[in-house]
């Protein structure tokens, strides 16, 4: 038997790979890249709570994080392209010297 | 009920050792590949929770639109991505530290309140579904509706901004 609760549980796992991602890694493509596996946990809870509760309103929202992915990755990626062509440096670790 | 069961661990299992392979891989490019094989499968999942608008617009937006994105300045920024920095110790035991207590949180939470509300048992084809969500955006998230777009806008004039400025 299926239950929310399965959908809650593969949420926080991609959430956690996710943290543990954002924060761990150095490469800023990475942590770009971890952030969007955040987002998409989120979207799952929210569609798994949209299921639970009969409504559309958290399906709504799940598009609206995934507008505000596709927003965060094109914005993040354009400052990774400026970073690399400045000093040739894509690391998070080197932000606080470039900028 | 078994079958749906099955569905979802398909998905599921592959989603989450794809995801801890994109966060772990060292070569870049594998780990691109194997976060859109996450989208791909969470899109599965959409499509499981009946939620066949969503399951379109994450394989048009995430898996599509998003890793073309990330592969096109993979491609050309190749070699320069390298830290410069020496990596220290509680750089890497602290985020995970932080991500198990996450994940313990989570599991707790979860636990605490399962059963309480039961996946309802309806299957039949989900129509009305793109309709439902057309409905909860042009009448009641209006507002959130106009400023995602004005939010996207920002986003595409940022990144010709940041990727065309010459820097001196």
């Amino acid at each position: 038997m299926i239950s929310p609760t399965h959908y809650f549980f593969l949420s926080f796992a991609l959430f956690a790979i996710g943290i543990a991602g954002a924060l761990a890694r150095r490469n800023a493509i990475t942590v770009l890249m971890s952030i969007v596996l955040i987002l998409d946990a989120a979207s799952i809870n929210l569609a798994a709570s949209s299921r639970m509760w009969g409504s559309a309103d958290g399906q709504t929202f799940a598009m609206f994080i995934i507008a505000g992915a596709a927003a965060e990755a094109v914005a993040g990626l354009g400052i990774i392209v400026a970073l690399v062509r400045r000093d040739q440096a894509g690391s998070t670790s080197d932000l606080d010297r470039t900028i | 009920m078994l079958l749906r069961t099955i569905a979802f661990y398909i998905f599921a299992v592959p989603a989450v050792v794809c995801a801890a392979l994109a966060v772990t891989r060292r070569n870049i490019v594998h780990s691109a590949a194997y976060l859109t094989a996450t989208l791909v499968l969470t899109a599965g999942i959409f499509l499981q929770l009946a939620a066949s608008f969503l399951f379109a617009a994450q394989i048009l937006l995430s898996a599509s639109a998003t890793m073309a994105l990330f592969f096109f300045v993979i491609l050309p920024s190749r070699g320069g991505l390298r830290s410069r920095a020496m990596p220290s110790k509680w750089r890497t035991f602290l985020p995970l530290t932080l991500a198990l207590f996450f994940a313990v949180l989570g599991f707790f939470a979860a636990w605490a309140g399962r059963g309480t509300l039961p996946m309802p048992a309806a299957d039949g084809p989900s129509q009305g579904n793109t309709e439902a969500i057309g409905g909860a955006i042009f009448e009641h998230y209006l507002l959130p509706f106009e400023m995602t777009a004005v939010l996207l806008l920002v986003a595409i004039v940022a990144a010709v901004i940041m990727a065309k400025r010459r820097v001196e």
